[in-house]
């Protein structure tokens, strides 16, 4: 696992992941970060956590039951960041289950499947819902997954057959103006997949988090309620804080 | 009774067959306008409605009839059933005697069009050869069957060189085949059987699940809107029998027998020539339908169908393939659902106590059941003293634990509906493996509880670790059972001993003869042949001696045991006996370890 960073060159360069080598020092104390994974079926949430977590994928992969729940640590600048991710399922029946894992979130990453132009209306969905309804300070990450099946350069296979349903343009367009945090990702390659964790760590108003820990969950619904649905919405759902990134 | 309605079934029965060709082709056509059966027919047949049924065949071959916009595949298809259709009445042997077969062919008479599909549907399973077979004549044909069970075993394991290739041999379009999968992104094994093709019609057992609208659930082998034809078939001859205020139950066709299972909006059916009985197809059906019911709930079943008699299930019910199929091939070599109990490890009953303590030392308000369960078979099981668990629900929990293999991954939480606990709501389970093939599962009533649950998991596996237990514990486990050599009485090749005051049973791993899977089938045929033959509903019997070319098996039930003991082809009746008996003293003395003979209750 150590060799997680090391593994995309390019990433490491994003101070993010090794694990192993944190000291317990003093002053890193980990940050608690709670993270909700939210998408339609079978477009790849939990490989892409599970690429972030153990760095490995699973091909044919049974879909995840319920909710599955994983912890990892991440290293950002001179702090130590502790992701409790929820892994939820993506079928229909277990929508109604969701709000109790995306209600304390501070981070949510929805996931589509560049492949599948009905996956995009889906994650977008799931984002009106969490502007609408999670702690109005979440940072939402929307994750185009499966890139590796678009790849021009794919060599042998010709499955790819162009096979791009959702142009990253108009993906990009639409993470803009809802106010998200955008990649494209490859949880079979690994490409992007840390990406898309340090970019919401970077963005995540961490100094709030320590001063305060957890209580910022059982304050979140309050305000929420007393804030107007329309206060979170024209904001772009409230991520668009002074925060560095 | 849903069906009274359907007086003309000329017409009625082939309604759902054409709509979901059509349905086919367009994904959004599926399921969500609400169509009561009696608009069904208006609505949807404004298409056809011009043309007789009866001509159904002749119409296919002008495709462009149907829609503009239809996929050619589709409509390939239909034409590939279409053209079997017709080779299924020049060919066909009609049913010639008994009774179900007589109304049958009524039904026929008054339908050409269904006769067509009917036909079809019996005769893919014949494979051509049809033979009468008296239903008491079960001993004959038992045997026949068993001597051909060599050739096709029912196992995952015997056709494991097909599975991952999409087996299309037939059909060229695979465009439906690629659709379904986007549908649910796992691929199942046989998820891509042709049902046209003679691989799909080798399987010894099939499944199918459907709504009494005709709308295709589940099948265990290809995909299930592949199929559709054979649902309506389904429902048709379901909807005959409705008709006339009577249930269908079983047909016997030569080797094959259909079992029925009505449970409100569904309508579940197996196909199968593996003689077993009709009981014990019913109850493999039972099992199949409680699966259901722990995913949705009966409440939520009987909602959805309440309102939208047209819904199509599969829908809520994604994802969870892996569930039925899982316990679809575990019914065949798991003689735990046959038995109506479950396996316990064979282990130390301190260590079983020394575990069942800890559990019951983190007990806490939030949990109702507590179990650590390895491969099917439970190690310990903490309960409230009201409550008990049936084996029924246990079987689920097994079954959802070894289907999946997403729980070794991470820790899980997800709603299941344990129906014998209470089929109306749902539990929460939470779900960790604790170490390489140990889970623990701890059950809750209440949504919220999952950290607090995750905490009493760390104060188990803490406790757990030390003092050995857990290394004593992968220890036992390593060893897997126990061999008939530990029991060491002379002459007895394998047993099953169920303790009907426990809900238990026990049986040593197989060794020779019984290392092939093959083997083990036979054996497993002749227990589930003694077990029919005991529990018969006309006449059921306290011994069963059998004796077979290769083995000799005893079924012995008394009021506190059940027991199936296999023996060599020339054991003598006292050497059998005095066998018996030492087994049994040997169980007796066995007994604390065998079995949770007191499980620790709060």
């Amino acid at each position: 696992m150590s060799n997680n960073s090391r593994q995309n060159g390019s990433e490491s360069a994003a101070r993010a992941g090794g694990e192993n080598g944190i000291t317990p020092s003093a002053n890193l104390k980990p940050v608690q970060v709670k993270l909700v994974l939210l998408g339609e079926a079978a477009v790849g949430k939990s490989s892409l956590v599970f690429r972030f977590v153990n760095n490995e994928f699973q091909e044919n992969k049974e879909p995840t039951i319920g909710a599955a729940f994983l912890t990892q640590k991440c290293r950002l600048e001179d702090k130590v960041i502790k992701f409790e991710i929820w892994d939820t399922a993506g079928q229909e029946r277990f929508h109604s289950l969701a709000p109790m894992y995306y209600r304390n979130a501070q981070a949510a990453v929805v996931v589509y499947d560049v492949t599948k132009a009905a996956s995009l209306d889906k994650a977008k969905s799931w984002v009106k819902e969490l502007q609408r309804q999670a702690n109005p300070n979440i940072v939402i990450a929307l994750a185009g997954n499966k890139i590796d099946l678009v790849q021009p350069n794919e060599e042998g296979e010709d499955d790819s057959e162009s096979g791009r349903q959702v142009p990253t343009e108009e993906a990009k367009a639409y993470a803009l103006e809802a106010g998200l945090l955008f990649f494209e990702t490859s949880a079979k390659k690994g490409d992007g997949v840390r990406d898309v964790f340090t970019e919401i760590a970077k963005k995540i108003p961490l100094e709030h988090i320590i001063s305060r820990p957890r209580q910022v969950n059982s304050n979140s619904n309050q305000i929420n309620v007393i804030q107007p649905p329309g206060a979170n919405r024209s904001n772009g759902g409230g991520p668009s804080r002074d925060c560095a990134c | 009774m849903a069906y009274s309605s359907l007086r003309s079934p000329n017409l009625s029965p082939m309604s759902p067959i054409v709509e979901d060709f059509l349905s086919d082709s367009n994904s959004t056509f599926t399921s969500d306008e609400p169509l009561s059966p009696t608009l069904q027919p208006q609505r949807k047949y404004s298409l056809l409605k011009a043309k007789p049924t009866t001509q159904l065949t002749l119409d296919i071959s002008s495709p462009t009839t149907y829609s503009s916009s239809s996929a050619g595949s589709s409509v390939k298809s239909f034409n590939a059933i279409s053209n079997k259709m017709e080779s299924g009445v020049c060919g066909e042997v009609r049913p010639k005697e008994g009774s179900v077969d007589d109304i049958l062919l009524g039904f026929m008479n008054r339908s050409n069009s269904t006769e067509l599909h009917i036909n079809k549907f019996l005769s893919t399973f014949g494979n051509g050869q049809r033979k009468e077979t008296d239903s008491d004549n079960e001993t004959e044909s038992e045997e026949e069957g068993m001597e051909q069970a060599d050739s096709y075993i029912d196992s995952d394991i015997s056709l494991e060189n097909n599975c991952g290739k999409p087996l299309i041999s037939q059909s060229p379009d695979n465009s439906l085949i690629s659709i379904n999968e986007e549908y649910t992104g796992y691929r199942r094994k046989y998820g891509n059987e042709d049902p046209q093709s003679t691989n799909w019609t080798r399987h010894r057992k099939h499944f199918f699940i459907l709504s009494s609208a005709g709308k295709p659930i589940y099948t265990r082998y290809g995909d299930e809107s592949r199929i559709s034809s054979y649902m309506g078939v389904i429902q048709a001859i379901v909807s005959f029998f409705a008709d006339s205020d009577d249930t269908i139950r079983c047909i016997n066709a030569g080797q094959h027998r259909f079992v029925f299972l009505l449970k409100g909006p569904l309508y579940l059916v197996a196909v199968s020539r593996t003689n077993e009985s009709e009981a014990q197809l019913r109850d493999q059906l039972n099992y199949l339908y409680n699966q259901i019911l722990s995913i949705l709930t009966s409440t939520q079943l009987i909602k959805i169908f309440e309102q939208r008699i047209n819904f199509d299930l599969r829908r809520l019910l994604g994802g969870t393939e892996p569930f039925l199929d899982n316990l679809a091939t575990s019914m065949s070599d798991e003689p735990g659902f046959m038995l109506g109990s479950i396996q316990c490890v064979r282990m130390n009953k301190d260590l079983r106590d020394k575990i069942g303590n800890i559990m019951q030392s983190v007990k806490s308000k939030d949990l109702l059941y507590a179990m650590l369960i390895t491969n099917r078979k439970l190690i310990t099981l903490l309960r409230p003293k009201k409550h008990s668990l049936h084996p029924a629900d246990l079987h689920l929990v097994f079954n959802m634990v070894n289907g999946s293999s997403t729980f070794r991954s991470a820790e899980s939480w997800t709603p299941i509906c344990l129906p014998k606990f209470n089929n109306k709501g749902f539990l929460y389970a939470y779900v960790c493996y604790i170490a390489t093939n140990v889970c623990l599962l701890l059950i809750s009533p209440d949504k919220d509880k999952f950290f607090e649950l995750s905490e009493a998991k760390s104060i188990i596996v803490e406790q757990i670790s030390m003092n050995n237990i857990l290394q004593d514990l992968e220890e036992t486990l390593r060893c897997d059972g126990y061999s008939i050599a530990d029991v060491g009485v002379p002459g007895l090749r394998h047993f099953i001993y169920k303790s009907r005051t426990h809900v238990q049973y026990t049986s040593p791993t197989f060794v020779e003869p019984y290392c092939n899977p093959q083997e083990r089938q036979i054996l497993f045929k002749l227990y589930r042949y003694t077990h029919d033959r005991m529990h018969s509903r006309v006449r059921s019997l306290k011994v069963h001696y059998y004796a077979g070319s290769s083995e000799t098996i005893l079924g012995w039930i008394t009021s506190s045991f059940e027991l199936y003991a296999a023996f060599g082809p020339l054991v003598s009746k006292s050497a059998l006996t005095s066998s018996s008996h030492a087994l049994l003293r040997w169980i007796k003395r066995e007994e604390d370890n065998l079995f949770i003979v007191n499980s620790p209750v709060f």
